[in-house]
């Protein structure tokens, strides 16, 4: 009998214990545990049982391993009931990329008191201006560090502490100051003089840009003569292939997401972007004039025009363009490119 | 030479109060293989009264007789077998729906639980084949699928679904279509004769079915259904195929054909409803990623993944991630939660979406009820390293669909009124 409790404020979901051989050892399998991948809401605690054969523990003392998607991992030693040191420290913490879109953060951390061969993941709290944004999990076995990349995007205008590790547990603890430099004033490209949509599920991702182009699903707005990525009740993320009347020079877009044409709660995360001098819907190859652009959305549902710079200047007539976004829908949209 | 031959047969509760049963009888042993009957008519001592009876997981206890029969030769042992006896009755109809439904000792059985596949080089030990039924019993699974395509689960595995009362679908040989190559008629049922003959004896099974989707061929499929098993069994019913009816068969009354993805939760409780072929389904299922310390035992190179795709490679895929099916619950994960930063955070989701996926499909079932009686996944284990459609993984780690579906499929079920 194992009884488990969040002693936190939030529920943690998909809860997992594991009966180990001894301390960080391989798990012990099979082992029938009553319930597993628990949810537990604040301050809840559960009972849950487990049989397993002890010729399963190769030897070893059973210790039990409690995980989850947003808690610090524990383990006991079954015989014991005590607490087994699990500890971390931070190897490295340092900006990798600053760009006007945004900052990267290479994270790298390595576990102090790991002895078995197994995984255990650490889902490190990442906090901007005190704040809690988001979990970033390291995988962390034996004396190999662990390292992940932290991207952040959108963040307003000004400096900004990150800090990344446990509040209550210091020696996890790294802080590093970000500025996000002023926004550009943008000035837009011409409308194209042709946009269609087409379906890429039956293709997706090798003909990701190979398009075919079936319908014409793209819209203006009559108030800001934006092209309008509008595909109403057609589920699926759409391709815009884009046509303009002579080559442009791009350096960066702006986007908006208006959920007055498409079912609410579209978010679109991520707009991919390639540029082709001659038109790519016909039948031969035609190569892209650049590699592929990709712009992270970091707040989706957002309805205010926002800029978002290419990392390179990309120049061509015929530019494909693909939504990436929740339930495929996009809903409404508004995209206009930017000059450099 | 005959052989005279006394034959002592003892029947004896195991592991329950009840009285022991013993009796004998002379027979004259011919050479060679010789059959002989005991039937209740010469020996009454095998009218059983009152006997505890054998019920299925959740519905009851799994009480076995051990009968054992000894042949003596002039007062010493000759030979001796033993066999494990439950007390049950099996049967099948047809609900209002069209779909099919099995009964045990005359009530019906809400069909849970999956299809079983052997091992991919056939080394299992004994314990392997018990834990297995073990893990599906526990799971509050009712039923298990045979779907060796051929291969015949050992004897150990029968004996483990006796005692955890664990019914059996016994699925023959996946003979191919008649259209197609054929297999030798006489070894295919000299082969199937043999294994009847072994597996008949557990109470566990309960329908012969000929062949999974397609039809068995039919030189074999018709004297079996006809004249093979009506002669060695005539207790279980018979199933032509678990998807496609014959004309010299009944109407077989269920489907397969999944869906074998991820659907969004919703859709499920759609299908249950409305889908005459939800009304006893078969097959069905979803990706299943593997937990990080099972993936990091087969994906040597996890941490180098592929730069289209995060977090797969392909290693991924040649472990199943490039099966169509997977890309629902990839894109599934990185739409609804945008691009993962990290392995664990991707494997996490995946998990969170198998739970909640083979949760709604159980719910859904329950919800339908009457108009569903069963629904069987594809599948529960793992033949080899797999990231598709199990409930457990080569290594017997469970994910947490397999929780879904013992929590799911509880006698007393609390359920959020999704739709």
């Amino acid at each position: 009998m194992i009884s488990v409790r969040n002693t936190s404020d939030v529920p943690t979901v998909n809860v997992w214990l594991e009966v180990l051989q001894g301390a960080q050892g391989r798990e012990v399998l099979p082992c029938f545990w009553s319930a597993n991948a628990i949810t537990l809401l604040p301050h809840e605690s559960r009972e849950l049982r487990v049989s397993f054969r002890t010729a399963s523990l190769a030897g070893a003392q059973a210790h039990c391993m409690v995980e989850g998607f947003n808690a610090m991992p524990r383990e006991i030693s079954i015989a014991t009931g005590h607490l087994v040191p699990l500890a971390i420290k931070p190897l490295a913490c340092k900006l990798a990329t600053e760009q006007y879109r945004g900052q990267t953060i290479d994270l790298s951390y390595v576990s102090t008191a790991t002895t078995g061969p197994r995984f255990t993941s650490w889902p490190l709290p990442v906090a901007v201006d005190g704040k809690i944004d988001r979990y970033v999990h390291l995988d962390l076995c034996g004396t190999t560090p662990g390292h992940t990349t932290v991207a952040f995007r959108g963040l307003s205008e000004g400096e900004h502490t990150i800090t990344v590790g446990y509040p209550n547990d210091p020696a996890t603890l790294e802080t590093i100051k970000i500025k996000t430099p002023s926004r550009p004033v943008v000035s837009l490209l011409p409308r194209p003089v042709a946009s269609k949509s087409s379906d890429p599920e039956h293709g997706y991702p090798e003909k990701l840009f190979d398009v075919s182009l079936t319908s014409d699903m793209i819209g203006t707005d009559d108030l800001t003569g934006y092209t309008y990525a509008s595909v109403g009740l057609h589920n699926f993320m759409p391709v815009i292939w884009t046509r303009y009347s002579k080559s442009v020079t791009a350096g960066g877009l702006v986007y908006a997401e208006r959920n007055d044409q498409g079912p609410a709660g579209s978010k679109v995360f991520q707009i991919k972007l390639r540029f082709y001098a001659a038109d790519p819907g016909t039948s031969a190859k035609v190569p892209a004039t650049h590699p592929d652009e990709t712009i992270d959305i970091p707040k989706p549902n957002n309805p205010n025009l926002n800029y978002y710079p290419f990392t390179h200047i990309h120049a061509g007539r015929y530019v494909v363009l693909q939504l990436i976004g929740q339930d495929r829908n996009p809903g409404g949209a508004e995209l206009r490119l930017v000059a450099p | 030479m005959p052989v005279s031959v006394k034959l002592i047969t003892r029947i004896e509760p195991d592991g329950f109060a009840s009285p022991i049963v013993e009796f004998s009888q002379n027979i004259n042993a011919e050479p060679g293989r010789h059959e002989f009957v005991l039937r209740p008519a010469d020996h009454p001592e095998l009218k059983m009264h009152d006997p505890h009876i054998w019920w299925p997981v959740n519905y009851g206890k799994h009480p076995l007789y051990k009968v054992t029969v000894t042949a003596r030769v002039r007062g010493e042992v000759s030979s001796s077998a033993t066999s494990m006896l439950g007390v049950r009755t099996v049967g099948t109809y047809v609900l209002h729906s069209g779909g099919r439904a099995f009964t045990c000792n005359g009530r019906t059985i809400r069909v849970t639980g999956g299809a079983w596949i052997p091992d991919m080089l056939l080394s299992w030990s004994a314990q392997r084949y018990r834990d297995e039924v073990r893990l599906m019993a526990q799971g509050n699974q009712t039923v298990v699928r045979i779907n060796g395509c051929g291969v015949m689960p050992p004897e150990v595995f029968f004996d483990a679904c006796d005692r955890n009362g664990l019914l059996v679908w016994e699925n023959f040989s996946r003979t191919s279509p008649p259209t197609k190559m054929q297999a030798d008629k006489n070894v295919l049922m000299a082969n199937m004769v043999d294994f009847v003959d072994g597996a008949r004896s557990h109470q566990s099974i309960v329908v012969w079915e000929g062949s999974n989707e397609s039809l068995p061929q039919k030189n074999w499929g018709q004297p079996m259904q006809n004249k093979i098993l009506p002669a060695m069994d005539g207790t279980r019913p018979w199933l032509v195929s678990s998807s496609t009816n014959a004309p010299w068969a009944k109407p077989i009354h269920m489907k397969s054909g999944g869906p074998y993805r991820l659907l969004p939760i919703k859709k499920y409780f759609e299908l249950y409803q409305h889908r005459s072929a939800f009304t006893c389904k078969n097959e069905i299922g979803m990706a299943c990623p593997l937990p990080l310390n099972s993936l990091v035992r087969v994906i040597p190179d996890w941490n180098k993944p592929d730069q289209v795709d995060f977090p797969l490679n392909v290693t991924f895929g040649f472990h199943d991630a490039t099966s169509k099916q997977y890309q629902d619950t990839h894109d599934t994960i990185r739409s609804t939660f945008g691009p993962t930063p990290d392995l664990m955070q991707y494997l996490w989701l995946a998990d969170l979406y198998t739970g909640t996926g083979y949760r709604a499909i159980y719910e859904a079932a329950n919800k339908a009820r009457p108009l569903n009686a069963g629904t069987m996944l594809w599948k529960v284990n793992a033949a080899w390293p797999s990231m598709m459609w199990q409930l457990f993984d080569w290594y017997m780690r469970p994910n947490a669909g397999y929780y879904a579906v013992k929590e799911a499929c509880k006698p007393l079920h609390v359920r959020r009124r999704l739709m």
